[in-house]
């Protein structure tokens, strides 16, 4: 079982034993997922009916939340209602049958869905930190991106180390606001 | 609407209760066995049920639509959760062994068949009306799962609820040749599974 994969499962333990929040995460954890496996197959898909598509799968994911067996993992379990899902929603849209039969052949891997989430990630990123101040934009670049040692970016920044951890803590809860907000 | 408020509103929901596959199982076996218990009740069974059972041939007559039952049931259960998978060749078993059972003319060492239209349709009929109750339910019950093939589960919950009521039946019917049997009872659980598959199918869809 991958990371993801572990932490997905938790998040659904938790969720249906009545923890909404980490339900929210989960389905949050999803949403790229889901929308790089519908842009990789069908790329001249519109943009409304691709979130509309994301949306459709998110809900089968909930209605059906139940048929999710404990015992087993859940990313074939989810993987298999987006498929299901995905099909259903390329025929309604009458996109072609070849799309359709090439994707129910084969899954996009975790490497494929990785890839897809750390281009959709960074491509987010870069939006979001041209909205803060340019000093906080290179603290979160160098030590959450490049995982440079804090000491020395304090240093070449000029500022204390303690200093650097509040301002870095601060930027990351800000940054957590504006992708709220982008989402929204 | 947006996909962040469509999260946060499936969140607020309350939690679900954990799906109970077996449970499904256990419904359709009983909605099998409601109509069989007042046909029995009715007509009785056979004369001589236990001595006619130890005769491999009449005991197959019951024990073929029982493993068809069986693994359709097995089936269909599997099925009620995403992307399950499962052989369904085995089903074509029982036709076989039915079919070999034809071909060598392997008949009981008592017993008869009546080729009369009376008795064909006594037969197919019955086992179509004891399957009915147990096709609706199966439907009911098992789309409340999450088949990824709507048709197969509509498919094989008309098999299983349809071989049971076949089963049920072959402890009256006194029809014991395998052509017979074969070919009516075959025919009975074909029909049941057809309307199975045209009428539920859609019920599986979501």
């Amino acid at each position: 079982m991958t990371q993801t994969e572990c932490l997905w499962a938790g998040w659904m333990h938790a969720a249906l034993d009545g923890d909404g929040q980490a339900y929210a995460r989960l389905l949050d954890a999803l949403v790229p997922v889901l929308r790089g496996i519908i842009r990789a197959r069908a790329r001249d898909i519109r943009p409304d009916d691709q979130e509309d598509l994301v949306q459709e799968v998110l809900i089968a994911i909930h209605t059906k939340r139940a048929t999710w067996d404990r015992d087993r993992p859940l990313r074939p379990w989810i993987y298999a209602i987006a498929r299901h899902k995905v099909i259903d929603g390329f025929r309604k849209r009458n996109l072609t049958t070849e799309d359709i039969a090439d994707w129910s052949e084969s899954l996009p891997d975790e490497a494929q869905l990785s890839q897809a989430r750390g281009r959709e990630a960074a491509q987010d990123l870069d939006v979001i930190l041209a909205d803060i101040d340019p000093v906080s934009a290179e603290m979160i670049r160098a030590i959450k991106l490049r995982e440079e040692d804090p000491g020395e970016v304090a240093l070449r920044m000029g500022i204390a180390e303690g200093t650097l951890r509040v301002r870095l803590h601060r930027t990351l809860k800000k940054l957590e606001e504006l992708g709220r907000r982008m989402d929204r | 609407m947006m996909t962040q408020d469509l999260i946060a509103q499936l969140s607020q929901q309350p939690a679900a209760r954990p799906m109970r596959p077996g449970r499904y199982g256990a419904v359709l076996v009983l909605a099998a066995l409601l109509p069989l218990l007042g046909f029995w009740g009715i007509m009785g069974l056979r004369p001589g049920l236990l001595q006619m059972l130890a005769q491999p041939v009449v005991a197959l007559k019951t024990a073929l639509p029982l493993f068809c039952a069986g693994w359709s049931l097995f089936a269909v259960i599997r099925f009620t959760r995403p992307g399950a998978r499962l052989p369904l060749w085995p089903l074509i078993l029982p036709l076989l062994v039915g079919i070999g059972l034809i071909v060598y003319g392997v008949a009981p060492a008592s017993g008869s068949a009546q080729w009369t239209p009376f008795y064909i349709s006594e037969c197919v009929g019955l086992i179509i009306v004891l399957a009915a109750l147990p096709i609706v339910v199966a439907v009911h019950v098992f789309s409340q799962g999450a088949s990824t093939r709507p048709g197969a589960s509509a498919a094989l919950s008309g098999l299983a609820a349809s071989s049971l009521a076949a089963s049920g039946y072959s402890l009256y019917c006194t029809q014991d040749n395998p052509l017979f049997f074969v070919i009516w009872y075959g025919i009975a659980i074909g029909v049941s599974t057809a309307l199975s598959w045209g009428i539920g199918r859609s019920r599986f869809s979501w």
